[in-house]
């Protein structure tokens, strides 16, 4: 591994601290907030729907 | 020839066998061709996600176990089909919290999916303890520290005799044999329960699967 990504690897971790016993490494919390975000996307971006399908069929019924 | 009395005998554990397997998961419902309307939707798509990572785990797992450390930690390849493993569990752990808060948040165990909620939560913990003797087993220097590390948590709680972290050997066994059985055997059991009780519906839609039984 050369270049930019094997300094980047060997860099050390940094870590966020919040007080005495919250302490988080800042690839952790990225990885934490990417799935916050996956997840909101998820349950807010439409799925798309086959036209033909969606003509039959509603998004269920109460 | 025979009659039908006596070829079938109702009190055989393989006649019980069959016949409540034929009730609770008939072909229609192992292998369906239609979902309900709810399901369309980016949030359903995780499940199935965590089962293709899962599913690149194993096969590259294989690999990883035919060839052996000389030669993943030398070759080209050797390294490519290494990371293969290790992003594809990270990949795997990403889609199965999604899934996880997915289903938390629609309360998945309504209409009497109590198994599939159970066994999903069964599924992360093993899911767990496989990557963490994966990290112990990928002899280098990284491994030996998490052993290390490790032992003395598992000492404190008292389980360090029996489950020794600093014990390749064991270790090994476990993430390439015993773990992957019961996480396998227990990700087709709940996958069996979402064919058999239907995916749950949203908490403010019709329960299509099971006819309106929503509560």
């Amino acid at each position: 591994m050369t270049g930019f990504f094997s300094e980047f690897m060997n860099l050390n971790a940094v870590y966020l601290k919040a007080n005495s016993w919250l302490s988080i490494s800042v690839s952790n919390l990225v990885v934490i907030i990417s799935m916050l975000v996956i997840f909101f996307i998820a349950i807010s971006i439409p799925f798309p729907k086959d036209h033909h399908e969606s003509s039959k069929n509603g998004r269920g019924q109460k | 020839m025979s009659t039908k009395l006596e070829t079938q005998k109702p009190d055989m554990w393989t006649a019980r066998l069959r016949q409540s397997w034929q009730k609770n998961l008939p072909i229609e419902k192992l292998l369906p061709d239609t979902q309900p309307a709810y399901v369309a939707s980016w949030i359903y798509v995780f499940g199935v996600l965590t089962l293709s990572a899962l599913a690149v785990i194993i096969a590259s797992g294989v690999v990883l176990a035919f060839e052996g450390p000389s030669w993943y930690h030398i070759s080209d390849a050797g390294r490519f089909v290494n990371s293969l493993h290790f992003w594809s569990v990270q990949l795997f752990f990403f889609f199965m919290v999604v899934h996880l808060w997915g289903k938390f948040w629609m309360a998945a165990w309504r209409g009497k999916r109590q198994a599939t909620w159970i066994t999903g939560s069964i599924a992360f913990v093993v899911s767990i303890a496989t990557a963490f003797t994966g990290y112990l087993t990928q002899t280098n220097f990284d491994s030996q520290w998490i052993a290390f590390e490790a032992k003395d948590g598992f000492n404190s709680v008292g389980i360090g005799a029996w489950f020794t972290v600093t014990n390749l050997g064991q270790m090994l066994l476990m993430h390439v044999a015993f773990l992957p059985l019961v996480l396998g055997l227990i990700t087709v059991i709940h996958v069996l329960q979402v064919r058999r009780k239907g995916v749950v519906p949203p908490i403010d839609a019709f329960d299509q699967t099971l006819k309106g039984v929503n509560k």
